[in-house]
């Protein structure tokens, strides 16, 4: 692994020759290379706008999209998986990729992307157009091995000629500032860089350690004389007190800034026995919580507490523990008392005392009880300025407490409580006032009261010459008090056995015990660290409350923090804020940073499966009636104990509670339509009061028939429908009963005109005239006669008849007509067996209206032609003789004819009257 | 009508100004003068030029394209004459395009030169993809650009290739706004060169 980064949802992510994998604290999950990738070793990862960058050892860089769903698979299923399935897109900008290995990205707050290389110099992406930095334009050197913004938005690059300030106020306009030894960098090689809180760079050099350029001075300072720890390769800042450095031989070395004492004792290698203390380190990383994470050369993944830290001390079992205004350590154990000096302890008496208090008074000297053999007081240089024992007056000779206030000190012993004035060692007892029990634990307050913890007697304070005895403290009966403190806000907080903890504001008591999530009622420690948490030591782990929110974080092993049993009331706090506590096996320090970590695991909600389907939540969040089997996958980021992550989840709109579980998913099948949200909250010790929360919120819809709009629209076509249903209807019964009617009154016209007198007049006399003849012909006609008035009747029902019946009864009519008017009338008709139908009688109808409205004669005879013509036409045309005097008539006839074939909705009958024919066009049906 | 063909001319030179840009023009006497290591010379050089815009395809080209490569230090020179590209829609355009566009008479060439990022050796025959970092000048105005190519070496011969866009707003080249639709804001430029090691 050569690249770690914590992204901004608290996400470790891990970067190297093996790929690269999302880290949750139990499980890496590999992220597919993109094929073309997947051999090539990753050398940088870093993050902006949500996107996470990865720059490999070929020069190649992807990006990883904001917000890219994972999906909740096994890794084995994963590792299987299609690697071209990546999430990663290739970055090719048009000017081409690098093809050095790409060694760090950085977001400038102006918007340009700086992207530095081993070999080709730094790059810069601006306005969507790459530029290059290289020795030509005053680069110090083209292998870069790192690069920072500092607080300013100019980018510094680490080389083997020094530092480069670069920017690009404009495209295309390169500022490059160097930095050399010739401006008091110490060391040429640059191999690493870090801003700090404060916005100065620290610099991890080749041999000269590390040191710090002021920006505002632009001047170095903290120069490190003496470094023999190797070349730096990576540093991590925690507040304005401290610098790790990981090196290239030599492990972490980490460095105290606040250590007034020399070099040396600043700087701080890993101890002898620690599997990284010859190891390369390749890259540190600090994340939220205040973890720092150590990439190791070959692989190794480390993370470390280093909050929490044990300093090994010669002798074990440390019962008391001090440290004085220069900084050094005092330890109090069975065998004598110690005292830290140049890193190395040595012993501060001549003589073996059993040491089981320590207090440094107000002038310097150190006040160390013992347990039998009274107190020693120790000029700061080591030298024993008295020694009081019972002889002296002390009450007892077993002193457990020390304290003072304004030139007096106090000693609580196994037999009531000692005052000594500073200056003269004259003494004063109270053991009466104390009930002459132990005193376990003694506090001189800001407000100059004394404040004696003891064993039965509850807690008991003297204020204004007055001792008052507290036995009643939140409705609990006090009985022994084991360890008193002050915060800043002047509230007393006191341990008590059996009760815990309480904390008394001058007005009431307010106590916490295991219900309020402190690990255990056997407090052995309590102290207020720099930060005014809470520090609350037990055999087995430390407690660090919050006062304001009542947050307790527990750090034991299993948290990254050193097993270490500590011992009873051996603690305190040093001027910087840290917390010492002596242990069984050694001393145990809880450093305070002047930096905010994250107290809570950080909720993520990791996947959304609709039916067992991944769904990309971030945009999705309206789903159809019948997606309705959500499963949710989330996961609570607590890297300093996941196993202790536990989840209390809601879904608004279908879980009437909250569910508590250690489940990483929560599932609700068959939901109804409506609106939902899920709400997330993790903790790692079961308190969700205050913890962070993450929602999602979505809707299932109606199904499409329960919508309104749907069910409006329905409604308003099927009116529509049945409104255009009954207009239809209403139109066609109109029209049925007006070609009914038309058709009864062209039935009656034509049987008007057949036995139109005239026609009957006509056709008898042509008989007469025949009868005498030929009486056989006359027979013939008389036949044709009566067909001819049969169908007529036949038909007159009928809507539609054949065109064959129709030409079967013009050429009966036509035999009458060519009886009566001889050669001078002519009826060419089209042979039989047409297609087609054709409403009954419109032949007939038309040439009679021919022989009724035209001359015959022998001058001028009438020809009717009855033929078929293209599209489905029957025409019937006669030559135009019009009589003189025009036959009187209804104009019933045609008229009615093209109404009717109309009203069948056929096409329309087309008539042309010219000067030399009458033609009249009927549509076959 | 008249619109348009000055359109087309406002395009076309738009192009040529950009193809002029991405040629080497001015040697650098140090490097490439007389007495000098050798260097590897343009023989044949064509450049062209692309304007896709949604109306209207122009494309033109020159022949008449110069430069030179330093192996030693691998620096890079290339030019070409403004006035040297044809292939216009129609004359019309080409003559807005030197006149109204490039300016072809105030600058005559455009210029592009600098250095090769890749360590390339042209010692050894090979394909190689490279990215050529310079100045890339066109209409008088001076831009730094990485432009990728490909380079093939076969002994005394090398042939470049390349292609990459310039876009107007770059070199100050305005149009105006009724030609919009028939100039693309970025023009495509292609360039293919055989060049052979002379002392």
């Amino acid at each position: 692994m050569r690249a770690i980064f914590q992204d901004h949802l608290g996400w470790i992510w891990l970067g190297g020759k093996g790929g690269l994998f999302r880290y949750d604290g139990q499980s890496f999950q590999p992220v597919p290379l993109p094929d073309s990738l997947a051999k090539d070793p990753i050398r940088s990862l870093y993050e902006t706008k949500g996107q996470l960058w990865v720059g490999f050892e070929s020069g190649s860089i992807c990006i990883l999209p904001k917000n890219t769903v994972f999906l909740p698979e096994s890794p084995q299923e994963t590792r299987n998986a299609n690697p071209s399935q990546s999430p990663l897109q290739r970055w090719i900008p048009e000017e081409g990729n690098p093809r050095s290995p790409i060694t760090g990205f950085c977001a400038t707050p102006n918007g340009d992307f700086w992207i530095s290389t081993y070999g080709e110099g730094l790059y810069c992406w601006k306005n969507e157009r790459l530029y290059q930095f290289n020795t030509d334009d005053g680069l110090a050197s083209t292998d870069i091995y790192t690069i920072s913004c500092d607080s300013q938005g100019q980018i510094w690059t680490a080389t083997d000629a020094g530092i480069s300030i670069c920017s690009m106020p404009e495209p295309g306009k390169k500022k490059i500032r160097n930095i050399t030894t010739a401006d008091g960098l110490p060391d040429e090689i640059v191999s690493a860089l870090r801003v700090d809180a404060a916005g100065d760079m620290w610099i991890g050099m080749y041999e000269k350690g590390i040191c710090r350029y002021k920006t505002a001075q632009q001047s170095f300072d903290f120069p490190v004389s003496g470094w023999t720890h190797g070349p730096v390769t990576s540093l991590v800042s925690f507040g304005s007190q401290e610098i790790w450095a990981g090196t290239a031989n030599h492990g972490l070395i980490r460095i105290d800034l606040q250590n007034p004492a020399s070099t040396a004792d600043r700087c701080q290698p890993l101890p002898e026995q620690h599997p990284l203390c010859h190891e390369k380190i390749t890259a540190l990383c600090k994340d939220r919580e205040g973890l720092l994470w150590v990439l190791e050369n070959e692989g190794a993944i480390y993370s470390a507490n280093i909050r929490i830290g044990l300093l090994a001390t010669p002798s074990r079992e440390i019962q008391a523990v001090c440290v004085d205004r220069l900084g050094r350590l005092w330890a109090g154990t069975e065998q004598g008392l110690m005292v830290q000096e140049n890193g190395q302890f040595r012993q501060a008496l001549p003589l073996q005392e059993n040491i089981i208090s320590l207090w440094e008074a107000s002038d310097g000297n150190i006040w160390a009880g013992s347990f039998g053999n009274g107190v020693f007081v120790l000029h700061p240089e080591g030298r024993v300025l008295r020694h009081l024992t019972e002889k002296n007056g002390l009450t007892n000779g077993s002193v457990l407490s020390i304290t003072g206030h304004a030139g007096t000190v106090w000693l609580a012993t196994l037999g009531g409580v000692t005052e000594v004035n500073q200056n003269n060692y004259s003494l004063r007892t109270y053991q009466a006032e104390l009930g002459a029990g132990y005193i376990y634990a003694i506090l001189a307050d800001s407000k100059g009261r004394i404040w004696f913890g003891t064993d039965g007697e509850g807690l008991i304070v003297l204020e204004n010459g007055a001792f008052r005895h507290i036995r009643q403290a939140a409705n609990r009966y006090l009985k022994t008090v084991y360890g008193i403190v002050e915060d800043r806000a002047g509230n007393i907080w006191f341990s008590t056995e059996g009760d815990g903890l309480f904390c008394y504001t001058g007005q009431n008591f307010r106590q916490y015990s295991t219900e309020h999530h402190l690990h255990s009622l056997n407090i052995t420690g309590l102290a207020v660290d720099g930060n005014e948490h809470i520090v609350l030591a037990y055999e087995d782990g430390i407690d660090i409350l919050t006062p304001g929110t009542g947050h307790v974080a527990f750090f034991d092993a299993a948290s990254g923090a050193p097993a270490a049993k500590a011992a009873f009331n051996s603690i305190c706090r040093d001027r910087n804020g840290h917390v010492w506590m002596g242990a069984e096996e050694g001393i145990l320090r809880l450093a305070t940073f002047d930096e905010a970590f994250v107290f809570d695991p950080e909720p993520n909600i990791t996947a959304v499966s609709v039916f067992l389907q991944p769904v990309d939540f971030w945009t999705t969040t309206v789903f159809p009636h019948d997606q309705n089997y959500f499963v949710f996958n989330f996961v609570g980021l607590w890297f300093t104990n996941p196993e202790l992550v536990r989840y209390r989840y809601r879904l608004d709109g279908s879980d009437a509670d909250w569910v508590i579980s250690k489940e990483h998913f929560a599932s609700y099948p068959n939901l109804p339509p409506g609106q939902y949200t899920f709400r997330l909250q993790t903790s790692e010790h079961g308190d969700f009061s205050g913890t962070p929360e993450i929602t999602y919120s979505f809707t299932i819809r109606q199904p499409i028939w329960k919508q309104l709009w749907f069910v409006v629209l329905s409604l308003l076509i099927a009116t529509g429908l049945l409104f255009s249903f009954i207009r239809s209807r209403e139109k066609r019964f109109h029209r049925e009963a007006a070609l009914r009617r038309e058709s009864v009154e062209s039935q009656f016209a034509a049987l008007k005109s057949q036995i139109n007198p005239h026609f009957l007049f006509n056709s008898f006399n042509t008989l007469i005239t025949i009868i005498e003849e030929n009486p056989k012909m006359a027979v013939e006609y008389v036949e044709h006669f009566s067909d001819f008035y049969r169908t007529i009747l036949d038909y007159r029902e009928k809507d539609l008849i054949t065109l064959s019946e129709e030409l079967a009864l013009v050429r009966n009519f036509n035999f009458l007509l060519q009886k009566r008017y001889e050669e001078n009338f002519r009826l060419n008709c089209i042979p039989d067996g047409q297609p087609g139908y054709i409403m009954p009688l419109t032949l007939q109808i038309l040439v009679e209206n021919a022989v009724k409205h035209n001359v015959i004669s022998r001058a001028k005879p009438l020809t009717v032609d009855i033929f078929v013509e293209d599209g489905g036409y029957l025409v019937v045309r006669n030559n135009n003789q019009r009589k003189i005097k025009p036959e009187p008539g209804t104009h019933f006839g045609l008229h009615s004819l093209v109404h009717r074939y109309q009203l069948l909705g056929a096409k329309p009958v087309i008539v042309e009257d010219t000067e030399t024919s009458f033609t009249v066009k009927v549509p076959i049906l | 009508m008249v619109m348009k063909h000055f359109i087309v001319c406002v395009l076309c030179g738009l192009t040529v100004l950009i193809m002029s840009a991405f040629g080497i023009l001015e040697f650098d006497a140090a490097n490439f003068g007389p007495g000098g290591p050798d260097v590897y010379q343009c023989t044949t050089g064509s450049i062209q030029f692309k304007s896709e815009a949604p109306l209207e395809l122009i494309e033109a080209r020159s022949t008449q394209l110069l430069g030179a490569i330093n192996p030693a230090n691998q620096t890079f020179a290339w030019s070409v004459d403004v006035l040297s590209f044809s292939g216009f829609n129609s004359t019309l355009q080409r003559e807005h395009f030197n006149e109204n566009y490039l300016e072809s008479g105030r600058y005559p060439k455009a210029t592009f030169a600098g250095k090769i990022i890749e360590k390339i050796d042209f010692e050894k025959d090979g394909v190689y993809s490279v990215r050529a970092k310079g100045k890339l000048n066109v209409h008088g105005v001076e831009q730094e650009r990485i432009i990728k190519g490909q380079l093939e070496r076969k002994g005394r011969k090398l042939h470049i290739s390349a292609s990459f866009s310039v876009p107007l707003t770059d070199h100050n080249i305005t149009v105006p706004k009724i030609v919009y639709q028939k100039i693309a804001q970025e023009i495509l430029i292609t360039v293919d060169a055989d060049l052979v090691l002379k002392p």
